[in-house]
């Protein structure tokens, strides 16, 4: 039996929207779907689960369900409104519904291994897992930092990502998209596009049309090709945009201590060229680099034009400088501000 | 020639004054009157008289103050900021063109000053500035040539300008430089007397331009002044010398008399027997002292018998000729032989002997006035110790630098000869090397500087970008990096970043911002000092020492003169030139400054070794925004934890070695050469114009009293517990509050990566934790470092702590690391240098001190003294070996001070009779939770008084406790009733619990802050956080309203005081620019909240929003706060802070007018806030000071008077107000605003409001008849309002559509009701403080 599929009108009703925003047509659903190609992935979807973070009024939920029928199909939301509002619409449905917050990890941690209400099956990094996809909705401008962190849980291969390369369609604000898909060189590039770079192959899928498609790079924003949708179609409407990111860890195998240390120093110093930069490494990390780089090209270039490569390789590098710092004594203590009398 | 003298009067250009009259002002009445306003009891009149304590008088220049205030609009504010930072900008650039002799530039800068047109009235003080430089400078050849130069300024350049006396007496120094026998000088000099502008007397007044030799000759040899033409301190010295030749002579015979003493070739040994055998003679000499000083000359001068080092460039600055009457005087005295030798062996001479470095060569002072016998002996001794010190004190300050780079030097040298391998690993060393390689390229710096100052523009086509952008920073810092001494730069520089380690929360080290305006800061410091002693040793230069006496006067004259100097310095350097030098220096440090350090090779695992920068530059995110900072090297950190560090690290404001300088304005008192503020303020220009203008109108000379006794108390080291700290802490372990050496900070290791993020996110934290425990212990070990090794610098000597104030009026000591407001350990290092006769009373109260010490203070004295007598055999132990078995002193609440009190009771009780012991502790009486005692006496509670012990009683009251119990009886109450949480926490209510809370509930700590407080004491209880935390709220609620039926009357003053802040920081000017609203409708919050103490000192609130100016620099940009910066007020701050803050300002005053007349009584007095310590036989006479001290304070109703003073300092001002749109006042203030909108042909803003409102108010103050007419005619939003009756139920709550802004008279709550306590009462309070 077919799940109903609730109108923009209707689910406009839900009280509150905690500052989330959703696409809301069902027709961009489908082309969205249609674009993704999952079936490739995935085939029949006999097999496969979803895992469903923050669905709010979870029209695309039941798209998704209509369309491809997968073995289990989990949704993961604990706000009041939305909860109560998917408690009455699916509970006696396929649709499954965990109240929890998707913010905590101890979430994951007692779904799936304590409860056992969702167990995903882990498969070895050879290919993207074919029977386990995660579908997020994080598009309040203040989750990027959870965006962040799970873009290192892929990394780490922790969290969701310890059952393999996990596929993730992730909905996030446009700003957060272009700057997750900065290329090297561009103005936005940062670390978190560099971690982008370094362990998934991200695609850009879907925008809604506002002013803030001009922050991607343009050719490569034409090949990407996303669909263009009416901002209109978002609710709730603001002039900012929201864009569908789907997220394809690759097996990197990169030393993540020294890198993480490496990039994070580095790229403070964006446009500094490395030549001048590299002490921020460490003390005397000038003198040591610039003996050890023996393509001088590459001294000359700043950290925001480097490429996931050669972030890599001076990882390396700084793996092997006998002088290096404790990479783990690396913060600033907020605690010891000194007070005036 | 000049032009006609005119007279021009200033007044014209007098800045403005408040256009609103303060006529009908409460304030303005007489005293009296002021007081008759509420009947107050019977015998007020008789204390009435104490109401002048400066309250009066400051309030009232306060409150019309003659300067623009800083509540108009931000706009305007802003404007006149801005000009005051140009003003200061181009002031210290000036200076430093002056100083550096850069004269035509320096003359550029002066125009530009010229255009300033509010600042022509001071103008002439910086043409004064150059033209004496122009002087110094030496380029002028004749008299005439000075003269057409002023002539062509005055009248082309500056025509606006007129000359002034100063002006006068550089014309006449200039004029002395030439043949002053020829008839052409002396006709010039006579003019210029003549042109004087207010008599003689006042050009002769310039001691900083005229010197001794200039009076000399306008004296003795020309006859063109009197005697009563010269300044005081001069007079003696000038009478005293009459010319006889050539006054050149004198300083030649000087010179040729340090000649003589540098090649004498007495030894050592045969000066010692040699002053032995002068006992007799010197003993003759010493009790003439006071009489004839010309016999002592004679003395002294025959045994010449120093032994000096042969540096004669040194030899000048020191004088000799004192030191050995001083050493003579010390042999005089009853000595014994050790003692004897020791004196004789000592080097007198101040640059020698800066502090006890080396233990060996010192002499313990202390010891040797603790033997003298008599009263005589000791005076002759102090006196000659003064005098040592007077010259000691003024190296201190002035040689710091120097003593640092000789003593690495030394290390270095020492280092090298022997040999020793492990040359490198001395911190000096190193800092030696850093130092050396450093010299040279701050020498070619200041050297390129030179050229891109002196030379014309290069042309920018010649230069690269990066050239043509360096050559223009040149300019603009150049002027600064010119005025010290290349090599005390480099010295300044190093210490300061040492100083700095593992500071703003940076783990090993510290924010860029910080550190390049830190070494900024010091620099100029060092600049000030250096161009006092410059100007000193000018003016003093030709001053022949003749005799010992003649000495002290030119010592008095002197210090007035140094006086005068720091009084007038007005230039501060602006942030970013601080902020350039310092990155310019440290960038070359980083440079040059090298560590070897060691390190595994990752293939190998074999060592490496290699060098490295000791501080690197970089940055890190904070709270998501970038940090730039600096690093210190570990391997130096490691070094800096490890070694003695105070041979490394200027000390800087050491405790003084003599009385400090006393207060007697704003910015006059405390050391020599540094210039400190009487008020610290964080760089608020309004503060700074309310102090000083009740300090100019003489208003605040209490406030002085006070701080100057405090700063006359002479303090030295117990050297008993310095020896056992010293053997303690060379342990390295864990002792007290002394953390052990740790040398490595040992992580958690990572777990997997693919441990679950929580998994991360908890080591983290835990290593966060262990980092932060680890840096916070380091931080400790390191701050007892420093406290110890200055006490190890002062063990013997005699010192003071000069004082200053913090914005409410505490006093606090100016030097930062060791001082008696410190901890524990600070405290139990220090007793008073002179020694008092216990008596029967002193013995008593040292007996309460320890048990109070111990932590048994909540029982009557006679149990207390019980308590001691009943621990005599541990006190004993203790004493005699504190690391023993015995370790009781270590249980005490606070174990250094008991310790040292443990062993000066035992030495008591060596004696016969314990009671003739002459004892130099400090005995403490402590406020019972001070705050709430002026609170209760504030709102005369009569139970909340009696609680806080300013009612007497048998016992002492333990306010802590009452509380307690009044919670408990609640929660049993509402246990009955079923309260599931009171049932649970009915029994865990202790003293402990609501401790905390009840103190800081009168400094206004939130419900939220409060709530951690109790969770912090029931966690320990409750395991579950979440539970926990859930009772600690319940709790809370009831603490709360317990405190609050105890204090009623205290709570509702405090409530007020919240309430008067809310609405004062509210409040709009009425005379405000209201053309300047950046918004009609939102007008800039601008009143801080201002008052004025009992003693006058004005009390201004600088909580306003911050505004940080961004800075260029070499080394990053960095963000630093404008001390010129005026903006919108932060309201939260104003009223959050209010109650607290005028609670301290009245501990603030109680404890000054104690400290003033504990002096007058002749007592040694010192203050921890709340805590006032003395003698243990003066205990008594203190407790009666601080007694008639409070109640003198209180007898007055301060809230009243704290009304009376608000209504009259915020008098027609207005507030924003909301009322009900629907309301009958909002209908008719409707009707206006359109009328007034038809009128200006658009939309009526707030402001238009305000100014109409203005206008009604200047028209009913009109003394014409028909303005005032007119005024009563005029209908405007405002005078609506006042028409209401009870227009404040109108106003609501409520911030959306149903209601609208108005504008309403800025009107303050009445003042709550008083209880009945009346303060007399607390005469006779045993317990009040105990």
């Amino acid at each position: 039996m077919s799940l109903p599929v609730k109108n923009l009108q209707i689910l406009a009703q839900i009280k509150h929207y905690y500052g989330f925003r959703y696409l809301l047509n069902p027709v961009i659903h489908n082309k969205i779907l249609d674009k993704l190609n999952l079936q490739k992935t995935y085939g029949n979807f006999q097999d496969t689960k979803i895992l469903d973070l923050y669905p709010g009024p979870a029209q695309h939920a039941a798209i998704f369900y209509n369309r491809f029928r997968p073995e289990q199909y989990t949704l993961m939301e604990n706000r009041t409104d939305f909860f109560d509002y998917l408690k009455t619409e699916y509970s006696n449905s396929e649709l499954q519904l965990a109240e929890k917050n998707p913010y905590e990890w101890s979430s994951y941690t007692d779904l799936i291994d304590n409860e056992k209400q969702f167990v995903p099956d882990k498969q070895p990094l050879t290919q993207i897992n074919n029977r386990f996809l995660v579908t997020a909705n994080l598009t309040n401008a203040s989750h990027e930092g959870l965006v962040m962190q799970w873009f290192t849980c892929i990394g780490n291969r922790n969290w969701l990502q310890r059952f393999g390369r996990v596929k993730m369609l992730v909905w996030v604000p446009t700003p957060v998209a272009a700057k997750l898909l900065a290329s090297p060189g561009s103005n936005a590039r940062s670390k978190c596009s560099v971690v982008r770079e370094t362990f998934t192959e991200t695609h850009l899928i879907a925008l809604s049309n506002t002013k803030e498609c001009e922050m991607f790079h343009e050719t490569e924003f034409e090949q990407m090709s996303p669909i263009v949708f009416p901002n209109t179609d978002v609710w709730q409407v603001r002039d900012k945009g929201i864009a569908l990111l789907e997220i394809n860890p690759t097996a990197h195998q990169v030393d993540l201590d020294n890198w993480d240390y490496v990039t994070k120093h580095l790229l403070i110093l964006k446009k500094t060229p490395l030549k001048e930069s590299l002490d921020s490494l460490g003390h005397g990390g000038k003198d040591y680099f610039n003996l050890k780089i023996t393509d001088k090209n590459l001294l000359e270039k700043s950290p925001g034009q480097l490429t996931s490569v050669e972030f890599i390789y001076l990882s390396k590098l700084f793996d092997e400088w006998p002088f290096k710092p404790d990479i783990y004594m690396d913060f600033v203590d907020v605690y010891q501000e000194e007070g005036l009398h | 020639m000049l032009r006609p003298l005119t007279r021009h009067i200033w007044s014209s250009t007098l800045i403005q004054t408040r256009s609103i009259s303060s006529k009908g002002s409460k304030l303005h009445k007489p005293a009296a009157e002021v007081l008759r306003s509420r009947p107050l009891p019977t015998d007020s009149i008789a204390v009435g008289a104490h109401h002048n304590l400066g309250f009066l008088e400051s309030s009232q220049v306060t409150t019309s103050p003659s300067f623009d205030p800083f509540d108009m609009s931000h706009a305007s504010t802003l404007r006149a900021t801005t000009q005051s930072r140009d003003v200061m900008q181009l002031w210290s650039l000036l200076e430093a063109c002056l100083c550096s002799k850069y004269l035509n530039r320096a003359f550029s800068i002066l125009q530009s000053l010229y255009m300033i047109r509010s600042h022509r009235p001071y103008f002439i003080d910086d043409y004064n500035m150059y033209l004496s430089s122009l002087v110094e400078k030496g380029s002028i050849k004749a008299i005439e040539e000075l003269d057409s130069i002023l002539a062509e300024h005055l009248e082309k350049k500056f025509p606006d300008i007129e000359y002034n006396d100063k002006t006068l007496a550089i014309m006449i120094h200039n004029a002395l430089k030439f043949d002053s026998e020829n008839p052409s000088t002396i006709k010039s000099l006579r003019t210029y007397l003549k042109m004087n502008m207010n008599g003689v007397k006042k050009i002769m007044s310039n001691l900083d331009v005229l010197t001794f030799s200039d009076f000399k000759i306008l004296y003795w040899r020309l006859n063109l002044i009197r005697v009563s033409d010269m300044p005081e301190t001069v007079k003696i010295i000038v009478e005293k010398q009459p010319i006889t030749t050539n006054s050149k002579n004198d300083v030649e015979i000087d010179e040729q008399h340090h000649k003589d003493a540098s090649s004498s070739h007495i030894s050592n040994e045969d000066s010692v027997a040699h002053d032995i055998a002068h006992e007799n003679l010197d003993n003759a000499s010493r009790n003439n002292l006071s009489t004839t000083p010309e016999s002592i000359t004679q003395v002294s001068l025959d045994a010449v018998s120093d032994s000096l080092e042969k540096d004669a460039e040194k030899l000048k600055a020191v004088d000799t000729l004192g030191m050995r009457v001083v050493r003579h005087t010390l042999l005089g005295l009853s000595l014994n032989e050790h003692q004897r030798k020791q004196i004789a062996k000592f080097h007198f001479d101040a640059e020698k002997n800066l502090l006890n470095v080396d233990q060996n060569k010192s002499i313990d002072f202390f010891e040797i006035f603790r033997s003298l016998k008599s009263d005589t002996e000791r005076t002759a001794f102090e006196s000659s110790l003064d005098e040592f010190n007077q010259d000691r004190q003024r190296a201190l300050e002035n040689r710091a630098t120097d003593a640092a780079r000789e003593r690495w030097k030394h290390d270095f040298e020492e280092a090298r000869a022997r040999g020793d391998l492990s040359i490198e690993k001395k911190l000096n060393v190193k800092l030696w090397k850093w130092y050396n390689s450093m010299l040279p390229l701050v020498k070619e710096e200041v050297k390129q500087c030179n050229e891109a100052m002196s030379g014309t523009m290069p042309k920018s086509k010649d230069l690269s970008t990066q050239e043509f952008k360096q050559h223009k920073a040149r300019l603009e810092y150049g002027p600064y990096l010119s005025l010290v001494d290349p090599g005390k730069m480099c010295v300044i520089t190093i210490l300061e970043l040492l100083k700095l380690n593992s500071t703003g929360g940076v783990i090993e080290g510290m924010r860029t911002a910080r550190a390049v305006i830190a070494v900024g800061k010091a620099i100029e410091m060092e600049f000030r000092s250096e161009q006092l002693l410059k100007s000193e040793s000018q003016v003093f230069k030709d001053v022949n020492r003749k005799s010992h006496q003649f000495k002290k006067y030119v010592q008095r004259a002197k210090s007035s003169f140094r006086s005068i100097k720091i009084e007038e310095s007005k230039i501060v350097w602006p942030q970013s030139a601080r902020a350039k030098i310092g990155s310019i220096m440290i960038s070359m440090l980083i440079h040059v400054g090298k560590v070897n350090i060691e390190g595994t090779d990752p293939f190998t695992k074999e060592k490496v070794y290699g060098e490295a920068p000791a501080f690197s530059h970089g940055y890190q995110y904070h709270n998501g925004s970038k940090l730039g900072v600096l690093k210190i090297h570990r391997s130096l950190i490691h070094q800096l934890n490890g070694e003695r560090l105070v041979a490394s690290v200027q000390p800087q404001l050491l405790p003084m070695l003599v009385k400090p300088r006393q207060w007697k304005n704003w910015k006059s008192g405390g050391y020599f050469y540094t210039q400190s503020t009487l008020v610290r303020s964080k760089d608020s220009p309004e503060q700074i114009a309310y102090l000083k203008a009740v300090s100019d109108a003489k208003a605040i000379d209490v406030v002085y009293d006070g701080l100057n006794v405090l700063g006359e108390t002479a303090w030295t080291i117990n050297r008993n517990i310095f020896n056992v700290m010293s053997e303690v802490w060379n342990k390295g372990e864990l002792f007290l509050e002394i953390p052990g050496i740790q040398e490595e900070l040992n992580l958690l290791p990572p777990p997997p990566r693919d441990a679950d993020p929580s998994i991360h996110r908890e080591w983290k934290l835990k290593n966060k934790e262990l980092a932060n425990k680890f840096s916070s212990n380091r931080s400790v070990r390191c701050d007892s470092n420093y406290k110890l090794e200055i006490a190890r610098a002062y063990l013997g000597e005699k010192f003071y702590f000069p004082h200053n104030l913090d914005f409410r009026g505490r006093a606090y000591p100016l030097s930062p690391h060791f001082n008696h407001l410190g901890n524990d350990m600070s405290r139990g290092l220090l007793i008073f240098w002179k020694g008092k006769r216990l008596g029967p009373q002193g013995l008593k109260w040292l007996k309460v001190h320890l048990s109070n010490l111990f932590g048994f203070d909540k029982a009557s004295l006679t149990e207390r003294i019980a308590f001691t007598d009943r621990h005599m055999k541990d006190i004993k132990e203790c004493a005699i070996s504190p690391l023993g078995p015995n370790r009781w002193w270590m249980q005490a609440e606070k174990p250094w001070q008991t310790l040292a009190t443990c062993m000066e009771l035992t030495e008591a009780y060596k004696l016969e009779n314990p009671e003739d012991f002459i004892s130099h502790q400090p005995v403490h009486q402590d406020g019972t939770c001070n705050g709430l005692q002026h609170y209760a006496a504030l709102g005369g509670d009569i139970e909340g008084a009696a609680q806080v012990n300013l009612v007497p009683n048998d016992v002492p009251q333990d306010v802590y406790s009452h509380v307690a119990k009044l919670v408990a009886s609640r929660l049993e109450v509402a246990a009955k009733k079923g309260d599931e949480y009171a049932k649970i926490l009915q029994d865990k209510i202790t003293r402990k619990v609501v401790k905390q809370t009840v103190m800081t509930n009168v400094y206004g700590v939130t419900y939220v802050g409060a709530t951690f407080q109790i969770d912090k004491q029931l966690s320990h209880i409750f395991e579950d956080r979440k539970y926990s935390l859930e009772l600690s709220k319940y709790l809370t609620k009831h603490v709360f309203a317990a405190v609050r039926e105890l204090f009623q009357g205290a709570h509702l003053i405090q409530d007020w005081l919240g309430e008067c802040a809310k609405r004062v920081s509210k409040s709009i000017r009425l005379d405000v620019d209201e053309k300047s609203f950046k918004n009609g409708n939102k007008p800039d919050f601008m009143s801080s909240v201002i008052w004025t103490t009992p003693l006058g000192l004005p009390i201004v609130q600088p909580y306003r929003e911050l505004s940080k100016k961004q800075v260029t620099t070499n080394l990053q940009t960095v963000f630093i706060s404008d001390p010129f910066s005026v903006n919108p007020i932060n309201a939260r701050r104003q009223k959050a802070g209010f109650p607290p803050n005028f609670i301290h300002s009245l501990d603030a005053s109680h404890m000054l007018l104690s400290a003033t007349e504990c002096g007058k009584h002749g007592l040694d007095f010192a203050s921890v806030h709340d805590s006032y310590w003395t003698h243990g036989c003066d205990v008594d006479q203190m407790n009666i000071c601080l007694r008639e001290q409070f109640i003198k304070l209180h007898e007055v109703d301060l809230i009243e008077r704290l009304k009376n003073e608000f209504d009259e300092r915020y008098k027609n001002y207005v507030q924003i107000a909301r009322i009900d749109k629907h309301s009958e006042l909002a209908k008719k203030i409707l009707i206006v605003r359109n009328k007034l909108s038809e009128s200006l042909g658009r939309p009526a803003t707030l402001a238009d409001e305000i100014y109409m409102e203005k206008e009604r108010v200047r028209l009913m103050r009109s003394t014409h008849y028909d303005e005032v007419e007119r005024g009563r005619q005029m209908v405007s939003t405002v005078s609506l309002v006042e028409e209401q009756e009870g227009h404040e139920e109108l106003e609501s709550k409520r911030a959306d559509m149903s209601t609208m802004v108005i504008l309403v008279p800025l009107k303050l709550p009445s003042i709550p009701p008083k209880g009945e306590f009346d303060v007399r009462e607390l005469r006779n309070s045993k317990y009040f403080f105990s």
